[in-house]
């Protein structure tokens, strides 16, 4: 559903942080789908019909069970999916890591921080963007 | 100037001694024409010596006037070599002779002595007696005492002297045997001229010369002219001939009327002589001197093998001192402590009285050297020398005049160039000969000055001859420095291929390290940020139920856990340049620094700082992402760590001979000495965090870090509270 924000992330805290961060928008997303890592999400994903296909995808990259890179490519790869918009979240700062996410499809790479003003500003930004319908798809 | 000796003894150098056309009188000599036995030559005796007008001689058979002894040379010569056969005992007018014979340029050399009763066979026993004596000498000098005495003893001779020939020919007598009041020679030298090439070649030749009266007059051999060559006759190989009017000279001033010496062959080469003067005249008849020859021949055997044993022994001794000398330098772990703990046997191998270390830099000197001011000069011109590796000489001053002053020390001088690259020298020296000389014979006695000739003006000639001379650098010493050049390159290269091992451990212990770190900086980031996640749901869902107090706890929670981030992020950046490959590429520092200043415009603007730039910046190979981030961190913290109120930093660079040098200069709050190193140690903080705007206390970790892996270096400038010069270098790319 074009109603839909995935979020792929297997740290609880960090979750929380945009879930908080949606409810504080005036048109929160019809579901806000948490999946742990990588097997779930391909379960989920795999489930969807082709017409189904979420509004956003928030990424985190360093999963307990995979590479999330690897899932942004996969995902860009599928049918359908080549133009839902995959915002990375990762606390992942080597170099050259940023560049790879956004050539193979990231709309955006946004670093994770432990400053929580940072992170309410980040997701703020992804919410209002989200709420804006500014993100183009 | 050539003094009156030095010509003497310059035209004893020339003089064709085997040609003298005479012989000495208590004799006869006869060339003879074979198989007729025609008289062609015969000296100006001969006619007294058989009885008949000497004109009657020349030109007609021997047996016309011998008869008898013409047939039984017929004979002889009939069965072989003549020189091997004879003597042959003759009858010429009733009187016996001894007859020696030898063919020479195609004539039949016939020369006639009074005979004795006495034969080789009569002193068989006696012979067998000393030889036995010689084998058993238990050392070179004891060898040497023995033959002198069995001589003197043997042949009655006053004065019987073991003379050795050195290395430069000349001689010393290393072996006497007085048997009156005369003077004695013992440990004398005498320069090589004394005895001259051609007469050495002679000696080699015939192992016994002898002249029974210095006072005699020669007596011609007539006609002059070779009857077959129509040159001189050559009389080498004559037992009778007249030898140097200049060395009967010699011998009359030394109160030498006879005088015999015999030659001493060690391996082919003339070694010695034993020389024996008389001051009466004294003929010895041929089996006498037939005895002194076998002696000279068995004698100069023991010397070799004296020699060998000795050799032998050296060699040995070398070897066992040079192997615990290798031993202990290979257990030290600074090889000049070694040496210089070692000096004894490093000098008593070489056979050096003095020897120096010249490592980093620094000289050490061991033994009796020159002045370290004098050695520094010996380097100073061994820098400039082709040493390869060796330097070898046994008169400094001759390549290096000044090294005139120190003779005493260092005349000899062995070099030895212990790296390729560094001058690094380890030298060994020898003492100016003379030094080392001493004479017996009583240098009081007073020595006429017109005198030319004499031993005493001898030992001041070969004095001259050996100023500034050490004794010479034997094949076996040189090879022994090559290998103390192999040990220490073998203890070097075991140094450094254990230092190889260490860095090739500490590399892999800096990757595990690094490794380590990132891993730790990334997956400590996640608790991290969970405890500031929570800390701020905490804020969001209970602030109404919690006390100021423990909001402002909460306050702190929240900053320790950016604080933590922050130094893992930095971490993490350190760890990261530490692995990075270095890329150097031609880059043009001027616009480079633009770039840094540019990006940090903000931060300048903020604070105030006034940048000045000295200079354009060259260009220069290096990597430019890594050099972009120690200006940038230079900068940095130039306006951080700085309260003026005018704030400035200059950036440029000085280029001198060890290559380009970068400075960020600051007038900031300085830095003390003893923090100079400990600022470039990773979160090694000066200043509490909060302090002068909270730095990770990476940068200049970092900073060093890329400098070093350019091969570069950095150093600090600084007063207190007036600033800071970071100087550093990029290396030689």
């Amino acid at each position: 559903m074009k109603n839909d924000v995935l979020i792929i992330e297997d740290l609880d805290s960090d979750f929380e942080m945009v879930e908080r961060g949606f409810r504080r928008v005036e048109k929160a997303p019809a579901r806000l789908v948490r999946l742990r890592g990588v097997r779930e999400a391909w379960r989920f994903i795999d489930d969807m019909d082709a017409g189904s296909v979420p509004g956003l995808i928030i990424l985190d990259l360093v999963l307990e069970d995979g590479n999330g890179c690897e899932l942004l490519e996969a995902i860009k790869g599928r049918p359908g999916w080549e133009k839902v918009p995959v915002i990375v979240w990762s606390a992942y700062t080597e170099p050259g890591v940023r560049d790879e996410c956004l050539r193979v499809g990231a709309h955006d790479f946004i670093s994770k921080a432990a400053d929580s003003r940072v992170t309410r500003q980040n997701i703020a930004d992804i919410a209002s963007a989200w709420e804006a319908r500014l993100l183009s798809f | 100037m050539i003094s009156a000796t030095e010509q003497a003894l310059e035209n004893c150098g020339r003089e064709p001694i085997h040609i003298p056309g005479a012989i000495q009188p208590h004799g006869m000599l006869l060339a003879l024409e074979e198989p007729s036995l025609r008289v062609l030559h015969a000296s100006a005796n001969a006619g007294e010596f058989c009885g008949v007008d000497f004109s009657g001689l020349l030109g007609k058979p021997l047996a016309s006037v011998a008869a008898e002894a013409a047939r039984a040379i017929s004979a002889l010569c009939a069965q072989g070599d003549p020189a091997t056969l004879s003597p042959l005992r003759v009858v010429i007018a009733g009187k016996n002779y001894d007859v020696l014979l030898h063919r020479s340029e195609g004539l039949l050399f016939a020369e006639f002595e009074k005979a004795s009763d006495l034969s080789v066979q009569n002193f068989h026993r006696r012979l067998q007696r000393v030889f036995a004596d010689l084998r058993n000498s238990e050392s070179p000098e004891a060898l040497y005492e023995k033959m002198a005495t069995f001589v003197a003893h043997f042949t009655g001779f006053e004065r019987v002297m073991v003379y050795r020939f050195e290395f430069d020919w000349h001689g010393e007598v290393v072996g006497e045997c007085l048997t009156a009041d005369v003077d004695s020679y013992q440990g004398h030298h005498f320069p090589a001229s004394d005895i001259p090439p051609q007469a050495r070649a002679l000696y080699s030749r015939s192992w016994l010369r002898i002249i029974p009266d210095a006072s005699y007059t020669p007596v011609a051999i007539e006609p002059a002219a070779n009857a077959r060559t129509g040159g001189p006759l050559d009389l080498s190989q004559s037992v009778l001939r007249s030898v140097s009017p200049i060395h009967l000279e010699y011998l009359r001033n030394m109160d030498v009327a006879a005088s015999m010496s015999i030659s001493l062959m060690v391996e082919g080469k003339l070694w010695g002589l034993i020389a024996c003067h008389h001051r009466m005249p004294r003929v010895l008849c041929y089996a006498e001197r037939a005895v002194c020859e076998i002696f000279g021949q068995v004698a100069s055997l023991e010397i070799a093998a004296q020699q060998e044993r000795r050799r032998l022994a050296d060699h040995v001794q070398a070897t066992t001192i040079q192997a615990r000398f290798f031993d202990i330098i290979a257990q030290e772990h600074n090889a000049v402590e070694a040496l210089v703990k070692y000096t004894p046997e490093l000098l008593e191998f070489m056979g050096a009285s003095g020897a120096a270390i010249h490592v980093n830099e620094i000289t050490t000197l061991l033994g009796n050297a020159p002045s370290e001011k004098d050695t520094g000069m010996i380097l100073d011109w061994l820098k400039t020398q082709p040493l390869q590796p060796l330097l070898v000489t046994d008169s400094l001053q001759k390549l290096l005049p000044t090294a005139e002053k120190f003779r005493e020390t260092a005349s000899g001088l062995l070099a030895v160039k212990l790296s390729l690259v560094e001058p690094q020298y380890l030298l060994w020296f020898r003492p100016e000969v003379i030094e080392t000389v001493t004479w017996a014979g009583n240098p009081d006695k007073p020595v006429d000055e017109h005198t030319k000739l004499h031993p005493r003006k001898s030992f001041s000639a070969w004095k001259e001859t050996v100023r500034g001379k050490s004794r010479p650098w034997k094949e076996a010493e040189r090879r022994g420095a090559q290998e103390v050049l192999n040990a220490l390159n073998a203890l070097l290269l075991r140094r450094t291929e254990r230092l190889l091992s260490l860095n090739a451990e500490l590399e892999k212990k800096n990757t595990d390290l690094n490794s380590f770190a990132y891993i730790a900086a990334h997956d400590l980031k996640e608790p991290i940020r969970g405890i500031a996640n929570y800390c701020s749901f905490l804020r969001e869902d209970h602030a109404s139920d919690l006390s100021p107090e423990a909001l402002r706890k909460l306050d702190t929670i929240d900053r320790l856990a950016i604080q933590s981030e922050q130094l893992l992020i930095a971490l993490n950046h350190f760890s990261r340049i530490g692995r990075m490959e270095v890329a150097p590429v031609e880059t043009d520092m001027d616009a480079l620094l633009d770039g840094v200043i540019d990006g940090l415009e903000d931060l300048a603007h903020r604070e105030k700082v006034k940048v000045l730039r000295a200079g354009k910046l060259p260009v220069a190979n290096c990597d430019p992402v890594l050099v972009r981030e120690i200006f940038s961190n230079l900068i940095t913290n130039a306006v951080r760590y700085n309260d003026k109120d005018e704030k400035r930093i200059e950036i440029g660079c000085t280029t001198g001979e060890g290559g380009t040098v970068y400075f960020v200069r600051d007038n900031g709050i300085g830095i003390r000495e003893k923090h100079f190193d400990s600022v470039f140690v990773i979160f090694r903080r000066l200043h509490a965090q909060s302090a002068y705007g909270g730095g990770s206390g990476a940068g200049l970790a970092i900073v060093k870090t890329i400098v070093e892996r350019h091969g570069g270096k950095i150093w600090i400038e600084s007063v207190e509270n007036e600033g800071t010069t970071f100087n550093f270098t990029l290396g030689a790319a």
